[in-house]
């Protein structure tokens, strides 16, 4: 059976081998001629399952036949009838062929703003492809590839995850072009450097490396470049597409790489000398590096005064803890250690208890998943009953469980508390995370109490001691320890304090900001 | 390799330093100085702290070379490997010693009935995630939950201010008995000079030369802390009923009441005090699992660390049959077992220094 599916392959290999060997035969011998119609046949067999090109037959007044290929809906067919059919079909029938090559492919005269000469076939598949539309002359090899492309594309709108009270409303498309352009009206610098690349084999998807040069270490762009250059890949829908490809472990439930749809944020990152990735088709791009407080700050942090900021940083980290611990810690206080509270509040548990059939873990376990089950069906279900789901889901939960025995309302408010704390972390894969570290915890906690919890949340911390991205370490700047970046950690410090660049920042830049100068001159004079 | 930074080596040391002084010594110090403990504190770290200087010593004179290579260099191939093996087993020994001493802490009070092969298994899984993780992370590790720690641990005598008997203040100078004195310092001494694991990965530090100084300053605030919870127990106790009980620093955070919400502070506080003892455990399997790795002439030491860290959990589950066995072994065999891994590189450096004494005078006979 072996030696029959190996000896298949090998014809399949073969066959494909031959199929290529012929394909390349054609290329060159079209390749190799001026003839409009070879090149024209050449193209059709290659798109030969595709309707939707259409190809353009015509003569100047000169008698000289010319072809445009393209693909119907995807160029500006007005732009192509006004800036070059006409000017072609129009020229006076007394010029000749070598004058009119010459106007077209060297001195560029066909009034549309981009366009570029191409040699080979494979480049005029491509331009066709792109949505470009390809001009084909006889008795000339080159060929010229006309930038009329349109696309239907939405407008601008406000960051629907990320938005903000102070601040910006703008957020990214899908558009890749529009994206750098919101990213060039925030950073009008020639610092600001885009390297463009494409990525899968079927759909050649355009994804900009973007960063500041001399911010951004130059080893971190390298290292960008060598991950993004191994990924082989026949799509990529998406900037997560990459992300996988090239972040630091994969196995890791902890995101590696940060994403927004903001561009302010985006402009942010850059200036702190991280870099940016930004993927045609998708309204995200990703940032790294990161590390876990990165992803503990959100774009509001930035916009408010920083007095209220830091407020609700803290708030943030304390639900963060909550998000993770509250329902394992009441597992353990309820099973193991009911001394640490007071006795009025532990009978008070226990008469909430006292009817409840299941020991507390799984009473937990139940809620939890039940939680974490109507969190993803009001996700993934039409808006228009989305409402319902969530009447159904408060009132099976919080009443009628309740009512009926089955859990207690103390552990309704636990979960409901618990919930809520997830909604605070900014980041939706971070707070994935956290929820999935949960399940874990509860299952120590429910064997061995909070000695279980600590044990539980020793081996999370080790694992996020060892976790790096791009090189730099996840818990930076608290271990290892950078006191200058700690400014913006659990407290954002006021703009005029935080001087100097983070660590991972290119060094040598001098300071971000001089600080209060003015005030400094105040003080002395008085 | 390079990455531990002095910062690292404060925090570390520190907590490696104060977490079993704390937890386990407090009992035998003061049935041997009594309410002079304090004393046989300052002069103990003052020992260990010379004996880690010698070792720094040592050290200096081959700063990017692991002792485990070079030491056979200096008394000999055989008697290297005889000393480390030794020295080996020692470090493996104390961390399965002091995983026991915690396992049965934990049990005893607040998981009865727990089987020990459970609670050791699960700690000993979280000292294999931590060892092979490699001395760079470790000594991160130690970075980032310092706080917490140091905090919880100053939290205990100063909870309990209100609840002390300040008419036992004067025993702290009266109660003075030298021969307790003395066996209360070689205890302490035999604590604080297990900082001279630092002669065993030396080639992981940055910034050398201020290695020692930052040792001196974790045994500054080991000896602070501990000195405040030996004082506040004895405040609270007083010195017969401290020597007998076998937690005393558990026993003075019970009293710890924090107004109406909660009732008993102390699971809350070891879960801290937790971390500490893991580093403590884990820094002695770390050790014994690099040199198990230079032994063989290996460079990563990750193959060892799961077998290394089964061996101590076998170890610490098999070794004692009571807790009445472990608090015998603390008085008795403890201080000495930890001296004398302690004076290892002493024993390095006084060969080497005698070698090197000779070589100066053959030399000097030639010319």
């Amino acid at each position: 059976m072996a030696l029959m599916n190996r000896f298949r392959n090998k014809l399949r290999a073969n066959t494909a081998l031959s199929a290529s060997k012929e394909r390349d035969g054609e290329e060159a011998k079209a390749e190799a001629s001026v003839d409009v119609a070879s090149r024209i046949a050449y193209l059709r067999k290659r798109f030969s399952q595709s309707s939707d090109v259409a190809y353009h037959n015509f003569v100047t007044p000169s008698g000289l036949a010319c072809a445009l290929v393209y693909i119907k809906g995807m160029i500006d067919l007005k732009t192509v009838e006004e800036k070059a059919l006409s000017v072609l079909t129009c020229l006076d029938p007394d010029t000749p062929n070598e004058d009119l090559f010459s106007r077209l492919f060297e001195r560029m005269q066909l009034p549309i703003a981009l366009q570029s000469v191409i040699h080979l076939l494979k480049e005029a598949e491509r331009c066709v492809l792109d949505g470009e539309a390809l001009l084909l002359l006889e008795g000339e090899r080159r060929m010229l590839c006309l930038s009329v492309s349109v696309t239907k594309e939405r407008s601008i709108d406000e960051p629907p995850n990320e938005s903000v009270i102070r601040g910006p409303r703008e957020a990214f498309v899908e558009n890749i072009e529009t994206n750098i352009t919101l990213l060039r009206r925030r950073l009008r610098t020639h610092r600001f450097t885009l390297d463009m690349m494409h990525f899968g084999s079927e759909t050649h998807t355009s994804v900009a490396l973007a960063y500041l040069s001399g911010v951004c270490k130059p080893e971190l762009v390298a290292e960008a470049k060598q991950r993004l250059s191994n990924i082989e890949i026949d799509g990529v829908l998406g900037a997560s597409y990459l992300e996988e490809f090239i972040e630091d472990n994969p196995y890791s439930p902890f995101p590696q790489m940060q994403y927004t749809e903001r561009p302010d944020v985006v402009s942010a990152a850059l200036l702190e000398g991280r870099f940016a990735l930004l993927v045609d088709g998708t309204p995200i791009a990703i940032l790294a590096p990161v590390t876990l407080f990165m992803l503990m700050q959100s774009a509001e942090d930035y916009n408010q005064r920083y007095i209220a900021a830091s407020w609700i940083r803290i708030i943030r980290f304390i639900f963060m803890f909550i998000s993770v611990m509250l329902p394992s810690i009441y597992i353990a206080i309820t099973t193991f250690h009911p001394d640490i509270i007071p006795e009025r509040l532990l009978m008070t548990v226990s008469a909430a208890r006292e009817n409840v059939p299941f020991p507390a873990l799984l009473e937990a376990f139940m809620m939890e998943l039940c939680f974490e089950a109507l969190r993803e069906a009001s996700l993934r279900i039409p808006k228009a009953i989305g409402q319902a789901v969530s009447i159904i889901g408060a009132l099976i939960i919080g009443t009628a469980a309740v009512q009926a025995g089955i859990v207690s309302a103390a552990m309704v408010i636990i979960v409901s508390v618990t919930g809520i704390a997830s909604f605070i972390i900014p980041h939706y894969d971070l707070g994935l995370a956290l929820r999935l570290m949960r399940f874990p915890i509860m299952v120590l906690a429910g064997a061995f109490g909070l000695f279980g919890i600590a044990c539980g949340v020793i081996l999370i911390y080790f694992h996020l001691i060892e976790l790096r991205s791009f090189g730099v370490p996840y818990l930076e700047p608290l271990a290892p320890r950078q006191a200058g970046d700690l400014k913006d950690v659990f407290v954002r410090a006021p703009w005029w304090v935080m001087k100097k660049y983070p660590s991972h920042a290119a060094s040598g830049n001098g300071l971000r900001t001089h600080g209060r100068e003015w005030a400094a001159l105040k003080d002395e004079e008085e | 390799m390079k990455a531990i930074t002095p910062l690292q080596i404060y925090m570390m040391s520190t907590q490696f330093l104060f977490s079993t002084a704390i937890g386990f010594f407090i009992g035998p110090l003061v049935l041997k100085a009594g309410f002079m403990s304090w004393i046989s504190v300052i002069l103990g770290s003052g020992i260990g702290l010379a004996m880690t200087y010698l070792s720094f010593r040592l050290m200096q004179r081959r700063p990017e070379e692991f002792l485990a290579h070079y030491g056979m260099h200096i008394v000999g191939r055989w008697p290297h490997y005889i000393i480390f093996a030794c020295v080996l087993l020692i470090h493996l020994y104390m961390a399965a010693f002091v995983l026991r001493e915690l396992s049965d802490f934990i049990i005893q009070i607040y998981l009865p009935g727990t089987p020990e092969w459970a609670v050791v298994s699960l700690f000993g899984l979280c000292i294999a995630r931590g060892v092979r993780s490699g001395p760079v992370h470790f000594f991160r590790s130690a970075q980032g939950l310092f706080l917490f720690s140091v905090i919880s641990v100053f939290t205990f005598p100063l909870f309990v201010s209100s609840e002390v008997d300040t008419e036992k203040l004067i025993a702290f100078v009266t109660d003075f008995h030298p021969g307790g004195i003395w066996d209360g310092t070689l205890i302490s001494s035999a604590l604080f000079s297990e900082t001279a694991f630092i002669v065993y990965l030396i080639p992981y530090f940055r910034n050398k030369e201020r290695t020692f100084r930052m040792v001196a300053w974790s045994a500054l605030t080991a000896a602070f802390v501990t000195i405040a919870n030996i004082v506040a127990t004895l405040m609270l106790f007083g010195s017969e009923l401290t020597a007998n009980l076998t937690y005393p620093t558990l026993e003075m955070i019970r009293y710890i009441w924090a107004g109406s919400f909660l009732e008993n502070l102390d699971p809350l506080l070891i879960v801290f005090w937790l971390f500490s003892m893991l580093l403590k455990i884990g820094l002695f399997l770390m050790m014994g699992t690099l040199i198990t790795a230079h032994l063989f002439g290996l460079k990563d030491h990750k193959p060892f660390s799961y077998g290394m860290a089964a061996a101590m959990i076998v170890l610490s589950i098999a070794m004692f049959e009571s807790t009445a066995d472990i608090e015998e072994s603390t008085t008795q065999s403890q201080s000495i077992l930890l001296l004398l891994k302690s004076s290892v590189p002493l024993l390095y450096l006084l060969v080497d220094s005698l070698r090197a004494w000779k070589g100066r005078k053959l030399a000097g006979q030639a010319d």
